[in-house]
């Protein structure tokens, strides 16, 4: 569904990714996992066309994706849920749905969606009129993921969606990005918690200093005795 | 939002000055302009053109002053033709009110610019970049209305005439070349005062705190009290200024000191590039001669600067400086026979 | 009294769309545009000219006026403003001082030095309401102001351009990752600030010749009402500019009015020294 060949990012002068290469199989939930600092969100963002690859190409249902705009890209059928949740503060969660519909041809769709996302978070429905500013972190992620789902996507990228959240809440997180892939959206992990994410992905692969150096299913690497490096960023 | 731009944006490293070496290419490059601009009067012909000259200096000396606070610290201080403006004033009052020698009046006029910097910088150097800018801002209107009121000292609108001009060993100075001369030898000493800060560790501190006043802070830096050093030399330079403008022309009313003119001012900064000093030089120079180069075009002129200005910001966004520095590095990289890529 | 109150409001009125509209932009885009002003004092020759020069119907020329204004503003974000994206703020903002300045002599060139003055709107007859006595165009200036203002809180909450409006100043590469069309949103608010200021040039036309300083001098005085209000809010730079004509008047009345330019910059010192946050303060999520 999405492949990156030989994806090299740097900022200035110095090489964030080096010539990263890996497939996302579609429909199954994938995990990239990686220390601090290994190059996970700058994938992501060279993904979603937020910085350009300096080298490779990135092909999305076999089309080169590679140099086009962010908002061509999310119109093709990819959400990226930005690390810190990135929620409009000042809209209320009803207008901040609404707009994430922008992309969208089908203005029929929306409302069975809202009534989907609501489905998968009853509290965004009890917060509808709340503006974004005043709804806790777990909220804000939960919104953050309503958000990116209402522009239906085909493949659905997270990033950090646990971080900075109450273990209960984390729990309550996954399984609904558990339940949105169970109904046919592709799903890609960015995680630190890497015992989170291979608790969830079928896929997993592992970035240490923007190299990528483990790739298979999860279940191979669970064995693989280099993960213990990945975990330490070493 | 901002940690969170930070966290998303491309990280940078912080920039630190070097002690740099004695520059052979910037030594040379001063030696030349000062070359032209002891010269410059045998070579202009005509008096209009002498006119022109004779004030360059002045913008020089204005805009390297505002250079301090907005150049190497990096804060947007919107009030520099007020402190201009004091200084006019208070030299102008001491010389046709107690009939002050012209020195003695240009010292006293600094130490009032300098009170009124140092009440409106402890007032406001703690407010962050927009709001700092407001706040001068309005300090320049205030003062503005103030010169305009208060009519039995300042003479209101009608301003102040028959200001005597600077005397200099018992000579009266008088005529456009000697000015330009009296001009020049100030923005000489200004550049050079300019420089010696710059290099010194008050001026690495001040470049420190426009690059980001809480690492500076973290390291150590008082940013406060710096800027605030800052803010009063600025003042101090316009003030000088201030007193030789107003000697020279006799006759100062208050719209000359207006915000207006505090933006042509921040302008010749911008185009110079913040913290270059040469860039500045030549920013403060092109762009008070800039009016009357394109004034062959009647009408369109004013319309063609403020196009031109637009155009440079968006041509050289580091100003003349960070082309000039850009252009040097390439020179040297050619001349140490290393290909440009 | 009361007589002041109107006229200090209304006054405030054009303020406050001055201050909106220069809101707008600093929401979505982050940059104080200096040349707002200069699209005020557009909006007032533009307005003058149509009305008494060209003597079109007072509507249509409003209308005209808008739209001609709103182009500008449309134009500065293709010109000015997008060349310099990812530049820092301050070169945006300097580079609009620039603007302003090439808007300013446009003006000259066009209208050449004399200030234009457009005729009375609808009719001399004083009307006298309460004790007060306003002139119908004083009236007619608040009904416009008003409505402009009602219009544009339904757009900015009712609309889905609104909502992306606020969605692009909350969070713009939030509202990139979405699919929104950042690019054309801005621009679009852009232009949207150039209509609700040509509209207030337009209004303010009939009180004041049309000179092409006017702008440069209202403008300063919005930055108090914006920093009244706090930085970043539309309903406080409403409040903000309603209340600085309310405190200019009344302080020219009662306490000098030789400082009647002043109050504006008293004020907005003593905000900044006392309350940098504005007197409502900053909803979180503000930008600043």
């Amino acid at each position: 569904m999405l492949e990156l060949r030989q994806v090299t990012v740097a900022y200035g002068a110095s090489p964030v990714l080096h010539s990263v290469s890996f497939e996302v199989p579609s429909g199954a939930c994938s995990a990239l996992i990686g220390a601090n600092g290994a190059g996970k969100t700058t994938t992501l963002r060279a993904i979603s066309g937020l910085v350009r690859p300096r080298q490779g190409q990135i092909l999305f249902e076999g089309q080169d994706i590679t140099n086009w705009a962010p908002e061509r890209i999310t119109a093709a059928g990819i959400s990226h849920v930005p690390e810190g949740r990135r929620i409009f503060a000042g809209l209320t969660v009803l207008e901040n749905l609404e707009v994430a519909t922008t992309p969208r041809k089908d203005r029929s769709g929306v409302k069975s969606d809202l009534v989907q996302v609501y489905t998968l978070f009853p509290r965004l429905h009890e917060r509808r009129t709340q503006l974004g500013w005043s709804l806790s972190g777990g909220e804000q992620q939960m919104l953050a993921i309503g958000r990116a789902i209402m522009a239906r996507p085909r493949l659905l990228m997270l990033d950090e969606a646990s971080l900075g959240l109450a273990p209960l809440v984390v729990v309550e997180v996954y399984k609904a990005i558990q339940e949105i892939n169970r109904q046919g959206i592709t799903v890609l992990l960015v995680e630190q918690n890497v015992s989170l994410a291979m608790r969830l992905a079928q896929w997993s692969y592992a970035l240490q200093r923007g190299v990528l150096t483990l790739s298979g299913t999860t279940n191979d690497l669970k064995n693989d005795p280099r993960l213990r490096e990945v975990y330490l960023g070493a | 939002m901002n940690e969170l731009a930070t966290k998303f944006n491309v990280p940078q490293a912080p920039s630190r000055m070097k002690g740099s070496p004695p520059d052979r290419w910037s030594q040379i490059g001063w030696a030349a302009a000062l070359g032209v601009a002891l010269l410059l009067p045998v070579l202009l012909t005509t008096r209009y053109q002498m006119t022109l000259a004779s004030n360059l200096g002045m913008y020089v000396l204005l805009a390297v002053g505002l250079n301090f606070i907005y150049g190497y610290a990096g804060q947007m201080a919107f009030c520099h033709a007020a402190f201009w403006g004091i200084g006019a004033y208070a030299s102008a009052i001491f010389a046709t009110k107690f009939a002050m020698n012209f020195w003695v009046g240009m010292a006293a006029a600094a130490v009032v610019t300098l009170l009124v910097a140092l009440a409106l910088g402890a007032a406001t150097l703690r407010l962050k970049f927009y709001y700092f800018g407001l706040a001068t801002m309005g300090a320049g209107e205030i003062i503005h209305t103030v010169i305009v009121n208060w009519e039995n000292v300042t003479g209101g609108v009608g301003g102040i005439t028959r200001i005597p001009p600077p005397t200099l060993f018992g000579h009266a100075l008088s005529g456009e070349k000697e000015f330009y001369y009296f001009w020049l030898a100030f923005a000489l000493i200004g550049i050079f005062v300019a420089h010696r800060i710059e290099k010194s560790r008050f001026g690495r501190s001040l470049i420190a705190i426009r690059e980001g006043e809480s690492s500076a802070e973290a390291m150590g830096v008082p940013a406060f009290s710096r800027k605030l050093l800052a803010l009063c030399l600025s003042a101090i330079y316009a003030s000088v200024a201030g007193s030789i403008f107003a000697s020279q022309t006799a006759f100062i009313s208050p719209e000359s000191f207006t915000t207006h003119t505090t933006i042509t001012f921040v302008l010749m900064v911008i185009v110079g590039g913040r913290g270059s000093l040469p860039g500045i030089t030549v920013g403060a120079i092109v762009l008070s001669l800039l009016p009357e180069l394109l004034r062959g075009l009647k009408q369109y002129y004013m319309l063609l600067y403020g196009i031109a200005i637009v155009v440079l910001i968006i041509v050289w966004p580091n100003g003349l400086g960070g082309a000039l520095s850009k252009l040097s590095k390439q020179v040297r990289s050619i001349a140490k026979g290393g290909a440009q890529p | 009294m009361l007589e002041l109150a109107l006229r200090g409001l209304i006054t405030g009125g054009v303020y406050a769309l001055l201050a909106v509209s220069l809101i707008l932009i600093w929401n979505a885009s982050g940059v104080v545009n200096f040349a707002q002003g200069e699209w005020l004092m557009f909006g007032a020759f533009i307005g003058a000219w149509l009305v008494s020069k060209l003597h079109i119907n007072v509507v249509l020329a409003l209308l005209l006026t808008a739209l001609l204004v709103g182009a500008l503003g449309y134009l500065l974000e293709v010109t000015t403003y997008h060349p310099l994206r990812g530049q820092p703020h301050k070169s945006q903002v300097i580079a609009t001082i620039g603007v302003s300045v090439a808007l300013e002599n446009l003006a000259m060139v066009i209208w050449g030095v004399y200030p234009i003055s457009m005729p009375p709107l609808f009719g001399k007859e004083p009307i006298h309401f309460l004790g007060a006595t306003l002139l119908p165009q004083e009236i007619g200036i608040s009904v416009v102001t008003i409505l402009l203002l009602g219009v544009l809180g339904l757009v900015m909450t009712r609309t889905m351009f609104g909502k992306q409006v606020r969605a692009v100043s909350n969070d713009e590469q939030a509202a990139q990752l979405l699919g929104l069309p950042v690019n054309r949103i801005l621009r679009l608010t852009f232009a949207a600030s150039g209509v609700i200021a040509g509209i207030a040039g337009f209004l303010v036309a009939p009180l004041y010749f049309a000179t092409t300083t006017m702008g440069a001098s209202l403008l300063l005085k919005t930055f108090a009402a914006v920093v009244v209000g706090g930085f970043g809010s539309i309903p406080g730079a409403l409040v903000g500019g309603f209340s600085l004509g309310l405190i200019e008047i009344f302080a020219t009345n009662y306490i000098s009015s030789a400082y009647k330019d002043a109050y504006a910059f008293i004020i907005l010192m003593a905000v900044l020294i006392v309350r940098p946050g504005g007197i409502f303060g900053e909803r979180v999520g503000d930008k600043v």
